[in-house]
């Protein structure tokens, strides 16, 4: 064997790989083209109907953490306790939705709260829902040693309220002061069998845990960690037996996985992002939902800085910012973000848009710069490092705040690293911050994000007017007044500029087009659904 | 023999000791906290600090550290700070799937890498040669998640021959269907071990085709297939019981990798899970289990290699 023929050889089969990896390239691009044309002919839009059974699959990222409702503060936990356990009822924009309770009300002097239960309601073993199950539920939210993070919203003024048992299906929860927002504490109650759970000394510990007794429309079944929980139809649910057989949370972590999962219809229904949208609209089976998720996505001023200490040179990076720009370079579309004026969200009480708006206007940015004396300034803005939203808002902002002569250095950090910081409202690593948050319909609520001194304050914001209104709006029961009081607090606070409201983004999700019953069951921030009992599916 | 196993095993204790202090220090320094699962807006600072009292956390890092080591010497590897369950029971829980995924790779691995070498070595320098050593090169640089996810892209989307995620399908049962779930994630994790194995027969086998014994072999009449295979193959496969005890760390980082990309419920999911929540008692846990198993996975290589080889043997 000569030595060029060797060579030549080793050519040959060098250039047959090259061949194969471009050919491998450029089939994607012709495969894809043949297999859309192919379920263009197979799609013929045929009658379907609604038919009993069928499993609903979701998509989860973990684990749940306990499925048990007074320890779950996370999306995925939540979502899955929403199956399993009732809330007593749900407020939504101010109209009340009954689920375990038939009717609530407060007494004249707002001091007692009386609610009463549904007849003939049934745990998922069968025995019956009374008000015993009530004030358990309630006394151990309150019990210090039990740990559970809705504690803090059955104190008034750092007092617990009491409940007591009026009769089987009644209960009173009696307040030592005034406080306004006490029914959506009351509705963030999903009550837990005495029945199961008496005795056990650590709830959020115990194996009990493990196999949930609930009231909702889905009882627990299996769980196998790390791969799913599968939950059965609970043939006794008092709003009438669910059309779905069951409903299944499958762990996958990995975005894409997920989506092709989606795709290949080993999951019903998933969030995506706007990325994804057209993906989804393309493949035809997907009926693509977008709703409101109750979020805002807003920039903090970290007045440890001395330049942003001055409220014009607050105002002047406002008026430099133009939220236009944001929405349709991170968005594409109004529809998937509405821009935000105001610090709370349009589904919470009293939300109003009646605030100075601070629109796009270079030339007045740059003479509050001026007057500020602050020509040239740099700032240094950091984010999550993982959220590809904040990365575009950064480079946006960047852009925008450059025409004002202000240089603003990105720093994207690791989430731990990052939450650590944000978290310490002394902390001086950086000048601006992305945040985002979902606070609820009750306005009160967004108090401990404005409040002096408390540690949700990221700003670290001090304004005494706005404590004292902070503390009138609890305890003021005049409707009318009270809509002024946060009405004045969101003009105040945009008036301050301590915090830049960007957008509120919807929430999109892509649910296999066999499903129906969307819209009885109804699009809710955090959980999708609020009653899965109202999905079902077609052939 | 048994001198060198037990000597190995106590040379072993320092080693994980070292490890465990040093993963220790390494999660404690990182920045985050698992603290900040459980805030919620309407906690006050009294109440955080409470949380953080409850958890241990305020304690100077020795002691947090003596407490972890003195109750895992107890058998207690404490509770999951996010989900509240005992440790041992959720990595108990995990383990036959990923370990079933790994020796079912590393079998895969081994079997499809002796081939390949072999019929590389036969046919060494020819066409088939330069193909099986350029697809080596690939597959020994070919990143995993990118390879898991073009795996994903054409059997499972575009063909539609294999489900993309998970262990089972919902409300399925059969073994076949087990299988089907297998086959990507072993083909993920073996990829790379597959190359080096058959490059590895490959020079090996062929080194071994130069001796003298193989000369006299073919002089007294045996048949060239009969001498591969009686003669060859078993001194040829002397490195490969060392390549598969350092191939066992790449298999078991390649697990965290693979399972969380195929939801395949392993250990190495329920670790990444933990690293990305701050779940001290949990990583420290899984650190410390892939650890044992790394080491003991090298004294057995040792050891078998001790057995196969007879010079060894007497040389210990």
């Amino acid at each position: 064997m000569g030595g060029s023929e060797v060579k030549n050889k080793r050519w040959l089969v060098l250039l047959i790989a090259l061949v194969m990896l471009i050919s491998t390239a450029c089939g994607n691009k012709t495969e894809q083209n043949s297999t859309d044309t192919s379920t263009d002919v197979k799609e013929q839009p045929k009658e379907l109907t609604k038919v009993d059974g069928g499993i609903f699959i979701f998509g989860i990222g973990s684990d749940p953490k306990v499925m048990n409702p007074l320890f779950a503060g996370d999306r995925v936990t939540m979502t899955i306790n929403n199956a399993i356990f009732s809330p007593l009822f749900v407020i939504d924009s101010g109209e009340i939705r009954y689920y375990l309770a038939e009717s609530v009300s407060a007494s004249e002097d707002y001091l007692t709260y009386t609610l009463k239960l549904k007849e003939g309601l049934k745990w998922h073993d069968g025995q019956p829902i009374t008000a015993e199950d009530i004030v358990f539920t309630v006394n151990s939210i309150l019990d210090e040693n039990q740990g559970s993070h809705l504690r803090s919203s059955f104190l008034v003024n750092g007092k617990p309220i009491e409940i007591k048992k009026v009769d089987d299906l009644t209960v009173e929860f009696i307040l030592p002061e005034v406080s306004v927002p006490f029914m959506d504490s009351i509705a963030s109650i999903r009550p837990i069998p005495k029945h199961v759970f008496e005795g056990e000394a650590n709830l959020a510990q115990s194996s009990k845990n493990l196999n949930p007794i609930g009231s909702g429309p889905f009882k627990f079944k299996e769980f196998k960690s790390g791969e799913k929980v599968e939950l059965e139809r609970f043939d006794d649910y008092f709003d009438g037996k669910p059309n779905l057989e069951g409903v299944v949370f499958r762990v996958i972590a990995d975005s894409n996985a997920a989506n092709t999962a989606l795709l290949n219809g080993e999951l019903s229904a998933r969030y995506i992002t706007t990325d994804d949208i057209e993906k989804f609209t393309q493949n035809g089976n997907f009926n693509i939902e977008v709703f409101e998720e109750g979020m805002l996505n807003n920039m903090v001023f970290r007045l440890t800085n001395e330049a942003l200490r001055n409220e014009d040179v607050r105002k002047a990076i406002a008026y430099a910012i133009n939220k236009d720009e944001i929405v349709t370079g991170v968005y594409g579309d109004e529809e998937y973000a509405g821009k935000a004026y105001s610090v709370f969200v349009p589904t919470t009480l009293y939300y109003t848009t009646d605030v100075e708006k601070y629109d796009y206007n270079v030339e007045k940015a740059k003479e509050l710069l001026k007057n500020a004396g602050y020509e040239n300034l740099s700032l240094r803005l950091a984010y999550t490092n993982t959220s590809k939203e904040q990365e575009a808002y950064g480079l946006i902002i960047q852009q925008q705040l450059k025409e004002i002569g202000i240089e603003v250095e990105l720093m994207p950090m690791e989430r731990g690293a990052f939450l650590e910081k944000f978290v310490d409202a002394t902390n001086t690593d950086f000048d601006l911050a992305f945040n985002g948050y979902v606070m609820g319909y009750e306005p009160s609520g967004y108090s401990p994000l404005f409040t002096a001194g408390n540690p949700n304050n990221f700003m670290g914001y001090v304004n005494e007017e706005l404590d004292k209104m902070w503390d009138k709006g609890v305890i003021e029961t005049d409707e009318a007044k009270r809509a002024d009081i946060y009405k004045t607090i969101q003009r105040e606070i945009m008036d301050d500029m301590v915090v830049y409201p960007i957008v509120y983004p919807k929430s999109i999700v892509a649910i296999n087009s066999k499903f129906g019953g969307i819209e009885e069951a109804r699009l809710v921030p955090i959980t999708m659904f609020e009653d899965l009992s109202k999905l079902y599916l077609m052939e | 023999m048994r001198r060198l196993i037990i000597k190995r095993i106590i040379q072993s204790i320092p080693m994980l000791i070292a490890i465990s202090i040093v993963s220790f220090l390494l999660i404690k320094l990182a920045p985050g906290d698992p603290v900040q699962a459980y805030i919620t807006p309407e906690m006050g600072p009294v109440d955080i600090e409470n949380i953080r009292e409850k958890m241990g956390l305020n304690d100077p890092i020795y002691i947090q550290y003596i407490r972890w080591i003195t109750n895992v010497l107890k058998g207690d590897l404490g509770y999951s700070l996010v989900n509240h369950r005992p440790v041992a029971e959720q990595i108990v829980e995990r383990l036959p799937a990923t370990i079933g995924l790994m020796l079912s790779s590393l079998l895969f691995s081994t079997a499809i890498g002796i081939i390949i070498g072999l019929i590389s070595a036969a046919n060494q320098n020819k066409i088939l040669d330069q193909v099986v050593t350029i697809a080596s090169y690939i597959g020994i640089s070919i990143p995993s998640f990118w390879f898991a996810m073009m795996l994903t892209y054409f059997l499972s989307l575009k063909l539609n021959l294999l489900p993309s995620i998970g262990m089972r399908t919902i409300g399925v049962h059969s073994t076949w269907d087990l299988i089907k779930h297998t086959i990507m994630p072993i083909l993920v994790l073996s990829i790379q071990n597959i190359a080096v194995i058959a490059r590895y027969i490959r020079s090996s086998t062929i080194s071994q085709l130069k001796e003298d014994y193989v000369i006299v072999e073919l002089a007294s009449g045996a048949s060239k297939g009969e001498v591969l295979y009686k003669y060859v193959l078993k001194n040829a496969l002397l490195p490969v019981i060392t390549i598969l005890g350092m191939s066992l760390p790449s298999v078991v980082s390649g697990a965290f990798i693979t399972e969380s990309i195929f939801g395949w419920p392993g250990m190495g999911q329920l670790g990444m899970n933990a690293i990305f929540s701050y779940d001290y008692p949990l990583i420290m846990a899984i650190t410390m289990f892939a650890s044992i198993m790394l080491i003991l996975g090298n004294l057995l290589s040792d050891i078998l290699y001790g057995i196969a080889d007879p010079r060894i043997k007497e040389l210990s």
